[in-house]
């Protein structure tokens, strides 16, 4: 059997090189444009340059709009991991008549056509006179990658043993004690987790943040789209490299977090613990 | 009595526990003397954990009370009361390292930092796990975890020890070990200790009293060789150790002697004391303890004799089992003690069986066709 499975890797190695191709391919061309000479986006680029990377620092209108997106990221991904961990525990931890139906409920902004929520916003934003501002778009955000913290962290919570909380309460261990200690750090790895996918979710959103936002406050993608409508130069390729690195590095990041907190691996995987303990 | 010092540790008053319409713990009514070593033991779904939860507080009985040191507790949740669990799954936390695990009820009541670890030391002394307490919980062997569990339990000086089978996932040398480990435990702590168990054999190796429970009902609560040689009814005498039941028809009573008929055979039973005396013509469950059937040479001095073919034998080292049929009529499954150079008997041998009026015990109830079932 084995002797068989070996004749045939080189058709794996094929496969895999195939589609890792056709993934790498729309990367390699932009960062091959990025340090292409010329005033317009051209493929294949006429020579090598890296000015374009020298006068990104002269828009000083991207810089702010990383920092919006920044901020207005972090901001939804902190309101959405508290609200939706909360929401988890109650439906969770402490169901009640009807707790389906309110988690189907939470969950129904994945499916919500984004550029409909964005109309709503808009209107609604309005009305409160808070639309154009970043503190709109983070409530926005919030709902919308909210269901992805109540589904992961759900789901982890689910797995936690319930065993683990009644003996700390039979230690003396009052419920808001027993949440912070006992249920919260358990949950730390899919909270991350969570809070990355959903990090990465709202960065580049683009249809909500398009109607809700007003000159000034405009996110990364917005400026990037804005800037293309108008001007073909490799600064838009420039800028997506400077994304592709920013991601990577948060991307290790979080992989160096894992890995320095031993045991951290073991909770989310969870089975093997759970029997032990 | 509610100074903490009476001499009932815990006690149960009619207390009844109900899921989904079944009665998990039906009217039980159990005193826990302070210092005593107690099994609940039952088959599962007797009710014996929900028991042991009603106790702990981590339920609410839907009738009746609990008390604790004589206070009445019902109804205070797990974390305002002062009895500790150890759970059959242990319920280590993961992501603690032994020695807060250990530590955490100290922290829970916001002891100094000083004594929390002077008393932590003192736990894995009196564990044996002295050098453990960096350990993960992770890296525990199943023997370590279990005494991680019970330090754990006993840090915050319970009045109450309640154990939920907490040995039942070891394999038998080590949890033969964990049982002499926790009386000793209990004998250097000097605490309370409840243990659920559906071990007959890991109740009476430990415990002071029993209490057999079966279907919700505590049904009987005594000592050991009390339940032993004078269970309650026909399930208890089936759950705690090896029995013979006999449907038997009562014909008289001479004196203390009993006759009874068992499949056409007479024999004579020695009444027990405290029994109503039994009515001729009713139908009783008689209960022969396998090591009290003699055979060949020793039955030839018992009151009721009678004739038997092995039909099967069983060899288990010290002793022989037994099994021998009675002119077709039932059969007996009976246990000799063996050594080499003794009598053995074969399968076809026909012997002489008999035992004497005090070694049958007729039984006050008519239910061992189910007590059989529940088996």
């Amino acid at each position: 059997m084995p002797k068989k499975t070996a004749d045939f890797k080189w058709l794996l190695y094929v496969c895999a090189g195939a589609v890792g191709l056709y993934l790498l391919l729309p990367l390699l061309m932009i960062i091959l444009t990025s340090i292409s000479m010329g005033t317009a986006t051209k493929f294949p680029p006429e020579g090598l340059t890296l000015e374009w990377y020298g006068k990104l620092a002269d828009q000083k209108q991207f810089l702010q709009a990383f920092l919006n997106s920044i901020a207005a990221s972090a901001g939804a991904v902190a309101l959405a991991l508290v609200a939706g961990t909360l929401a988890a525990l109650a439906i969770i931890q402490y169901p009640f008549r009807g707790s389906g139906v309110l988690r189907a409920f939470f969950m129904s902004p994945m499916v919500m056509p984004k550029i409909t929520l964005g109309v709503a916003y808009l209107i609604l934003f309005s009305k409160m006179h808070i639309a154009g501002g970043l503190f709109a778009l983070i409530l926005g955000e919030a709902v919308i990658v909210f269901p992805f913290v109540l589904s992961i962290v759900g789901s982890a919570m689910a797995n936690l043993n319930a065993a683990h909380r009644e003996a700390a309460a039979d230690l003396g261990a009052g419920p808001l004690r027993i949440f912070f200690t006992i249920t919260l750090p358990q949950l730390r790895l899919s909270l991350l987790l969570a809070g990355s996918i959903a990090f990465v979710f709202t960065f580049d959103q683009v249809e909500t943040a398009l109607l809700i936002l007003r000159q000034g406050s405009y996110t990364l993608p917005i400026q990037l789209f804005l800037y293309m409508e108008k001007w073909q130069d490799p600064t838009v390729a420039v800028v997506s490299v400077v994304l592709i690195a920013f991601a990577l590095t948060l991307f290790w990041a979080i992989k160096l977090v894992i890995r320095s907190a031993p045991g951290i691996e073991n909770l989310l995987g969870g089975g093997q613990d759970e029997r032990r303990s | 009595m509610s100074d903490g010092q009476g001499a009932i540790a815990i006690e149960t008053r009619h207390a009844v526990k109900r899921y989904a319409g079944n009665t998990a713990v039906d009217q039980v009514s159990l005193q826990v003397k302070r210092g005593e070593f107690v099994s609940l033991l039952g088959p599962s779904g007797c009710g014996k954990t929900t028991l042991l939860r009603l106790l702990g507080g981590l339920e609410q009985p839907d009738e009746g009370t609990v008390l604790l040191s004589g206070k009445d507790v019902s109804g205070i949740p797990a974390y305002g009361r002062n009895s500790n669990m150890i759970f059959q799954q242990l319920a280590l936390f993961p992501h603690m390292d032994v020695y807060n695990n250990i530590a955490y009820g100290l922290k829970v009541r916001k002891v100094a930092k000083e004594e929390i670890k002077r008393r932590v030391h003192e736990m894995l002394e009196l564990v044996q796990l002295g050098d453990y307490s960096r350990r993960s919980v992770s890296q525990l062997s199943g023997g370590q975890a279990q005494r991680v569990a019970i330090a754990r339990a006993l840090i915050n000086k319970p009045e109450v020890l309640l154990l939920d089978e907490p040995l039942s996932a070891l394999d038998m040398q080590l949890r033969l070990d964990m049982q002499r480990e926790l009386k000793r435990i209990q004998r250097d702590f000097g605490g309370t200790f409840i243990f659920v168990t559906h071990d007959q054999s890991e109740a009476m190796n430990m415990s002071d009293r029993i209490g057999v429970m079966r279907g919700g009902k505590l049904l009987q609560y005594a000592a050991p060789d009390e339940i032993y040689e004078r269970p309650a009814d026909s399930f208890v005498a089936k759950f705690i150790g090896d029995t013979n039941l006999l449907q038997v028809k009562v014909l008289g009573t001479e004196q203390d002697l009993v006759s009874v008929d068992c499949f056409g055979s007479m024999f004579q039973i020695r009444q027990s004391k405290g029994l109503a005396p039994f009515q001729a013509g009713s139908l009783r469950p008689l209960s022969i303890r396998y090591e009290y059937v003699r055979l060949g040479e020793a039955a030839s001095r018992s009151a009721n004799r009678f004739e038997g073919r092995v039909i099967e034998s069983v060899y288990g080292g010290a002793s022989i089992r037994y099994t021998i049929d009675i002119g077709g009529r039932f059969q007996l499954q009976a246990s000799a003690l063996y050594q080499r150079g003794d009598i053995r008997y074969n399968v076809g041998d026909m012997l002489h069986i008999g035992f004497n009026p005090e070694d049958g015990l007729l039984l006050n109830d008519d239910s061992s066709g189910k007590g059989e079932a529940a088996l």
